[in-house]
């Protein structure tokens, strides 16, 4: 295989006077997003630098613990921009939302990496710590599952919480009629969850014909062979999709028991 | 069945309900009246635990209203509220909710029980296989009343049972909850602006 083709600096310069572009178009519509969009460009910047250069240090010690904690820390920033999204109360959101999350970022990666990529067959040694924690895996991979489980976190979470504020008389026909509580979030539940992946589904549906997926052409751009890269898409498309589910339903079942009173009344949930 | 003894319920500073009482044997229609916002809907919601009594106490079929009995208590209710609309593409489907609930596993329901109870209120039972949102509001209120005395429930609250009705429907569905009632050995307790209605109640509340 090729080796990756470096990006220079004038390359990457010309990149971004890309974005001259979408930034006129703010400006002449007068959308308000001109700085927004600025701003969000300088941190992107920034962050995927300082990344850059940590995952630099993180992948050369290749420590399983180090390697964890730093998940940890990916974890927490994805819980609290998942929170921050929602406008759903911290005491409500903020502990079911983590257990969510890493736990289901921790089984899905751990089940990817023992079982479907089998590291340790392919390398010829030991399933250890080591191996499944390591940096060149486990971080990407991670990394995956929370920047799904995120974007379906938020729409479904917010979904499910406006409509039981919103349809407040069907919630309590429900309850009232001798539903459990359980079975009277149930239509809300669903919604919530409609939203939410209506647009996973749509977009496997098109896969490989209208969208091609980001991480096949990472791969192929790196060099990999297009068939080990179809491969890896196909599995990625799977996992993120079960970890978004998973991650959800541990949410909203942890987040239930903060949320409605000792007589199954929603409390109130939106604010800080 | 129904007690309700010195209820009273504020909201904040603003008393809404004070030392209510009112009790409703099996086989009664009772109805609550007053006038708009003098807290007929918080009364009934109250029965259910939906509002906090500040003090007094309510009492469905033996059972004390408290946060540890508050399912059980409302296993033994049918409840409609006053606007209620159902996620469901039809209304077959809309009527078999709360019968899709475990509490409610063992209520029958079969389209010739529902045409017996449709044929009583006015309705064809053609209208089973219609969407949901091609019904009037008082088509709705009617069916959705059906499915509350089907469920079987020695008490069934509803809130404004004939507010989207014609004099004629008024006096029909009244009649309707009236040998509802008797036949079933049910209590019923409604909250009405019908004169029709109260009429033929054996216990009334006003608010």
């Amino acid at each position: 295989m090729e080796q990756t083709l470096d990006i220079s600096i004038i390359g990457l310069l010309i990149g971004l006077a890309l974005m001259g572009i979408p930034l006129y178009f703010f400006r002449k519509y007068k959308t308000g997003l001109v700085q927004s969009t600025i701003v969000a460009t300088v941190r992107m910047i920034i962050q995927l630098v300082l990344i850059g250069l940590y995952l630099k240090y993180l992948f050369q010690y290749d420590l399983w613990y180090v390697n964890l904690l730093w998940g940890v820390i990916m974890c927490a920033v994805a819980t609290f921009t998942c929170v921050g999204r929602t406008h759903i109360k911290r005491s409500i959101l903020l502990v079911p939302v983590t257990v969510g999350f890493f736990t289901t970022a921790l089984l899905i990666s751990i089940y990817f990496l023992a079982l479907v990529l089998r590291l340790h067959e392919s390398m010829n040694i030991n399933l250890s710590l080591n191996l499944l924690f390591s940096a060149r895996y486990f971080i990407p991979i991670f990394g995956l599952l929370l920047g799904n489980m995120l974007g379906v976190n938020v729409l479904a979470l917010t979904t499910y919480y406006e409509g039981i504020q919103r349809e407040r008389q069907m919630y309590d026909y429900m309850l009232g009629n001798g539903a459990t509580r359980w079975e009277a979030t149930a239509p809300f539940l669903s919604a919530a969850i409609r939203k939410a992946f209506i647009p996973c589904i749509a977009n496997m549906m098109v896969m490989g014909i209208v969208a091609l997926p980001g991480t096949m052409i990472g791969q192929i751009l790196g060099g990999s062979d297009p068939n080990i890269a179809i491969k890896y898409q196909m599995m990625i498309v799977v996992i993120t999709f079960v970890a978004s589910i998973i991650s959800l339903m541990t949410t909203v079942a942890l987040a239930n028991r903060r949320s409605f009173d000792k007589y199954g009344r929603l409390i109130h949930v939106f604010g800080r | 069945m129904l007690k309700i003894s010195k209820v009273s319920l504020s909201y904040g500073s603003k008393q809404v309900l004070c030392d209510v009482s009112f009790h409703l044997k099996r086989g009664e229609l009772g109805c609550v009246l007053g006038e708009s916002g003098c807290g007929k809907t918080t009364l009934l919601r109250a029965v259910m635990g939906f509002e906090e009594c500040n003090s007094g106490s309510i009492e469905v079929d033996g059972i004390v209203l408290s946060s540890a009995t508050i399912d059980n208590l409302r296993q033994r209710i049918a409840y409609l509220p006053q606007e209620l609309s159902l996620p469901s593409p039809t209304i077959r489907e809309m009527v078999k909710i709360p019968f899709s609930f475990k509490s409610n596993k063992g209520v029958e329901l079969t389209e010739e029980l529902l045409q017996r109870e449709w044929s009583r209120l006015g309705l064809d039972i053609r209208l089973l296989n219609r969407p949901s949102s091609s019904v009037s509001v008082g088509q709705r209120q009617r069916i959705m009343l059906s499915v509350c005395c089907l469920l079987g429930k020695p008490l069934i609250i509803i809130d404004e049972p004939t507010s989207a009705l014609d004099s004629d429907t008024t006096l029909l569905v009244a009649n309707y909850l009236k040998s509802v009632a008797r036949e079933r050995d049910t209590a019923i307790l409604a909250v009405t602006h019908s004169h029709t209605l109260a009429d033929l109640c054996d216990k009334t509340l006003h608010l």
